[in-house]
């Protein structure tokens, strides 16, 4: 009995010190030669966020210069959405009181149903959701544009399915980007559990940016 | 395990169950008789559930719904007044600004399709027991005859 809750106590304590390691960078990777001190050395080069360009809930253009230096978490969804999206926001929320006043931390949420929600709607969205536009972004634009982004440097489903309530099929993830626009960790925001996980990365990346 | 330890685990549960029972509310059923008090258990059981399916994305499990966008039901002013638009909406949906406690609100609720007449009383018998303090079934009559109604309603998203 004694060796076991030493046992025990040991692994509790090595579990904590593994608190310390760094995110993961997700998606695809190539190697590549890059010229390197007159000669060349094999780099790999990460997945990363393409460019980008929409509009937001003050119909200011939204880009990867807004996210310049900062951190931020990104999901899909739409305002009008029946199933996952008042989960998911209900748990962004969440993330959201816990880092507004966190400079370095920003939200970007794209509607996936553009045509109807527009800057008005999303106008509407937010200020009820009580949330400020410096911080979160909610963002329409070209439907295309939104679902290759979506798919292409995001990694998450977002399509149109007519059997779908709401008409819309999409994923209820929350991505989590650095400052170099990689990919440091995908959760699942309709769980309660994941998004603590998430709260608690953000913590973990943000001291990796520490002088 | 020594004995005396296992006493005082058990004093402990023992402990911890009287606890819980303490913590129940005073029953809110004791009023009706024996067959109405197990329609009503059962009409909460299912209600439970199909709050869950169909409404607690928004209004959220514990009914306090979501900042200004989704209307609270618990201890909602609007619910207690409006029983007809919120059976009607239950199966229509509702569209157009209401006001919630003195928060207007204005964000369209979607029809639930293919929902049966029984399910509305059942999560009706729910929200306003759980809710709303009424400690009456909204039976699947109730529920009939107020659907009757919902042609006149105008704020409905969907029109009969």
């Amino acid at each position: 009995m004694r060796i076991s809750a030493f046992v025990v106590i040991l692994l509790l304590l090595i579990s904590c010190s593994s608190k310390n390691t760094t995110l993961p960078i997700l998606g695809p990777k190539q190697f590549s030669n890059v010229g390197f001190e007159g000669g060349i050395k094999a780099d790999t080069i990460y997945h990363t966020i393409r460019d980008f360009s929409f509009v937001d809930q003050d119909s200011n253009m939204v880009t990867n210069e807004t996210f310049r230096d900062k951190i931020y978490v990104a999901d899909f969804f739409f305002t009008s959405c029946p199933t996952i999206c008042p989960i998911m926001k209900t748990q962004m929320l969440r993330v959201y009181q816990k880092y507004s006043e966190n400079p370095e931390v920003k939200f970007l949420s794209h509607s996936i149903d553009p045509e109807f929600d527009t800057v008005a709607v999303l106008h509407d969205f937010a200020e009820r959701l009580g949330v400020r536009t410096e911080v979160w972004h909610f963002v329409t634009g070209i439907k295309d544009s939104i679902y290759s982004i979506g798919q292409e440097s995001y990694m998450v489903t977002a399509t149109t399915d007519p059997n779908e309530p709401g008409g819309y099929l999409h994923s209820g993830a929350f991505l989590l980007i650095d400052k170099q626009r990689r990919i440091r960790g995908i959760y699942d925001g309709t769980k309660p559990d994941k998004v603590d996980l998430l709260m608690n990365d953000i913590a973990i990346l943000l001291e990796e940016y520490k002088p | 395990m020594s004995l005396s330890l296992r006493k005082i685990i058990f004093v402990f549960a023992l402990f911890l169950l009287a606890s819980c029972n303490s913590e129940n509310k005073k029953d809110p059923y004791q009023n009706l008789d024996r067959r109405d008090r197990i329609r009503l258990m059962q009409y909460m059981q299912e209600g439970r559930r199909l709050y869950t399916l169909y409404c607690a994305n928004c209004h959220q499990p514990d009914g306090t719904g979501l900042a200004r966008l989704y209307p609270p039901l618990r201890n909602s002013d609007y619910m207690k007044a409006n029983k007809t638009s919120v059976i009607c909406g239950i199966k229509y949906g509702q569209k157009g600004p209401i006001t919630v406690n003195g928060i207007e609100f204005n964000q369209i609720m979607p029809p639930v399709p293919n929902i049966t007449d029984l399910e509305i009383a059942e999560i009706a018998t729910y929200i306003y027991t759980e809710f709303a303090d009424t400690t009456q079934i909204i039976t699947l009559n109730d529920v009939r005859v107020i659907l009757d109604q919902c042609a006149a309603n105008d704020s409905l998203a969907i029109k009969k």
